[in-house]
Order: C-alpha cells, then sequence, then structure tokens
C-alpha cells in the first residue's frame, strides 16, 4: 500500500511539472509588482502563503496601492474566487471514498491549474487523494518560491516573459483538452465554452470571464444531449 | 504591517471557504440528474475556454492578428496534441515555438 501512495504521490508530482513552470513567470511577475506597489518583501511572500490565489492577489496589491478597505479586498476576494466552488462541485464525485478531513486538505490547493490536471486524471483512472495532494504541495511550493524570487531577486531578473515559459499554461489547456473531450456533445461544449470565453475576457474581465465561460459551455452540452436523446 | 497581514488572512479564508464549501459537503451525496450532467461538461468548459482566453485575448485585448506569437504558437502546439496526446510533448513544442517567435521579435 505504501508504494503504491508512493506512486501516487510521485506520478502526481511528475504530471504537475508543466504547470509549475507555467506558473513561475506569474509568480516572480506578481512578486515585483507587489513590491513596486509598495508592500514589503515579507507581506508580498505572506499573501501568497495566505491566500495562493493568483488573480486574487494581483487585484489586491492594485486595491491596496489605491488605498481601498479591507472589507472592499475581502468582498473582490470573494468575487474572484467564486469560480472555485465550481471546481469543487466537479472534482466532488471523485471524493466519495475519501474521508472529511482529506477532503479539507485537499480543498486548499483548488487552483485553476490544479483542477484542470485533477479532472483529467480522475477521468483517465489516473487520479487518487495521493495523486492530487502532490499537484497540490508542488503548486504551493512553487507559487511561494516564484513569489520570493519576484520579491527579493525581481530587480536583477528584467522581464522573465521573455523566455516563452508563459505559453506553458496555454500548451497545457491545450493537451489536457484534447484529452477531456470523449464525444461529439463534449466538442460542441468545448466550442461554445472557447467562444463564450473570448467574448467574456474582453468583456467582463479577468474573473467573471470564467463562470461565464463554464455556464455557456456547460450548459450547451446538457441542452445538446436533451435534444439528442429526443431526435 | 499587522493590518496588512490581517487582510490577507481574511483574503485567504475567504478564498479556502470558497474551494472547500462543494469538495468538503458534495461527496457521498447524490446531486439531482440534471446538475450531474451539468458538472460532466464543465471540465471540457473549463480547458477550452482557458485555453481560447489565453491565445485569442491574451492579456484581455482581442488579438486575432497573424503576427500575434500567441496565435501563431498555438499552431503548432494543436497539431502536437493531436497528433500525440502527450501533454510532455505539447507543452515544449508550445514554449519552444512561443520563445522562438518571442526571439524573431513579436510582440506578446
Amino acid at each position: 500500500v505504501v508504494a503504491g501512495r508512493r506512486q501516487e504521490f510521485a506520478r502526481g508530482l511528475a504530471k504537475s511539472v508543466p504547470i509549475l513552470v507555467g506558473s513561475i513567470p506569474t509568480g516572480i511577475a506578481y512578486g515585483v509588482l507587489a513590491r513596486q506597489s509598495g508592500l514589503s518583501g515579507i507581506e508580498t511572500v505572506a499573501m501568497s502563503v495566505l491566500v495562493f490565489a493568483g488573480s486574487a492577489q494581483f487585484v489586491a496589491i492594485a486595491m491596496l496601492s489605491a488605498g481601498a478597505s479591507a472589507a472592499a479586498m475581502v468582498v473582490a476576494t470573494f468575487f474572484i474566487n467564486l469560480r472555485h466552488v465550481l471546481f469543487g462541485a466537479s472534482l466532488a464525485k471523485w471524493l466519495d471514498e475519501v474521508p472529511v478531513a482529506w477532503r479539507a486538505a485537499l480543498a486548499h490547493g483548488l487552483t485553476d491549474e490544479t483542477y484542470a490536471l485533477n479532472a483529467i486524471l480522475f477521468t483517465q483512472g489516473e487520479g487518487s487523494r495521493w495523486t492530487m495532494l502532490a499537484t497540490n504541495i508542488a503548486m504551493y511550493v512553487n507559487w511561494l518560491a516564484a513569489s520570493a524570487v519576484g520579491a527579493f531577486a525581481g530587480v536583477w531578473l528584467g522581464d522573465v516573459r521573455r523566455f516563452g515559459a508563459e505559453f506553458a499554461i496555454p500548451a497545457m489547456f491545450i493537451a489536457l483538452a484534447t484529452l477531456m473531450i470523449k464525444d461529439r456533445v463534449h466538442v460542441a461544449a468545448a466550442a461554445v465554452a472557447a467562444v463564450a470565453a473570448v467574448l467574456f475576457r474582453v468583456t467582463l474581465g479577468p474573473d467573471w470571464y470564467v463562470v461565464g465561460m463554464v455556464v455557456a459551455g456547460a450548459s450547451a452540452g446538457v441542452v445538446i444531449e436533451r435534444w439528442l436523446e429526443r431526435s | 504591517m499587522a493590518r496588512t497581514l490581517l487582510i490577507f488572512a481574511a483574503m485567504g479564508l475567504v478564498t479556502y471557504l470558497l474551494r472547500a464549501v462543494a469538495l468538503v459537503l458534495l461527496p457521498g451525496r447524490r446531486l439531482p440528474h440534471l446538475v450531474e450532467r451539468w458538472l460532466e461538461y464543465v471540465p471540457a468548459a473549463v480547458l477550452a475556454g482557458l485555453a481560447s482566453a489565453y491565445i485569442l485575448a491574451p492579456g484581455g485585448s482581442l488579438r486575432l492578428e497573424l503576427t500575434s506569437p500567441w496565435l501563431l504558437a498555438a499552431v503548432p502546439t494543436v497539431a502536437a496534441a493531436a497528433w500525440r496526446k502527450s501533454l510532455w510533448l505539447t507543452v515544449v513544442v508550445g514554449v519552444v515555438a512561443f520563445g522562438a517567435l518571442l526571439a524573431a521579435g513579436l510582440t506578446p
């Protein structure tokens, strides 16, 4: 059993590498921006330790330097991260056998990237509490390290985005999407979500578009599924 | 300093509760059939949507021109994904293509 756990944990780490590499430029950029907007190095890393949510942290930096109230920042965090409720609901059916304390621990690391990866691993029968734990720990440590590098060494690095590592994240989403799309209803749901994502990204902004595209894509899937059943 | 850290702690608590609410409460319960069917399509929608927003609207503005490195790098990346269905190969092809396009002077 122990060997099985170790293998699953190791597989989770190995599968996480693309999302780790892809998140490094974002973490460094966060660290640099946070320092530029007046946070201390300690505060910059502390936000990554305490919040662990990329887009909410970028918004928080902007709000802090604009002098926003604490309440406004917490409310903004709530709306920005509301999409995680959907991610949790989507993964829930794979965790029926997992004790509640484990689920409470696994919830800590439920980011966009770890959700996407774990949804695929579970669907392919390669996921478990141990692979999920491995992806979560790897992503957390990676995020803290990248934030710290940005906060304390950012000035010497210049623009880290110039090496192309940023593209690891969309490339991984593309690879995972081709694995996830099982039949023509999934193709249709994915296509509707892809169009909705672009429309909502440019109109609703970086946080709400995820909710918009999921609602549009998944609803289209259900409607088309019903329609195919009837005809 | 102390006030800032308190704000971050409150933000972290809100984030955690949002991540935990469904993951802690839902497993072991039966959802209505329609909700279960809806959730079936959430991963495909998330993956396709995130990929599409990254490539067609990087940074939030529409980039449909043929000199966008995001759009150009997506071509070999999609081809690699369709060819081998390998996560690694796809990511390496994408990053190398994107890096090469930036080195060639295209604006990310």
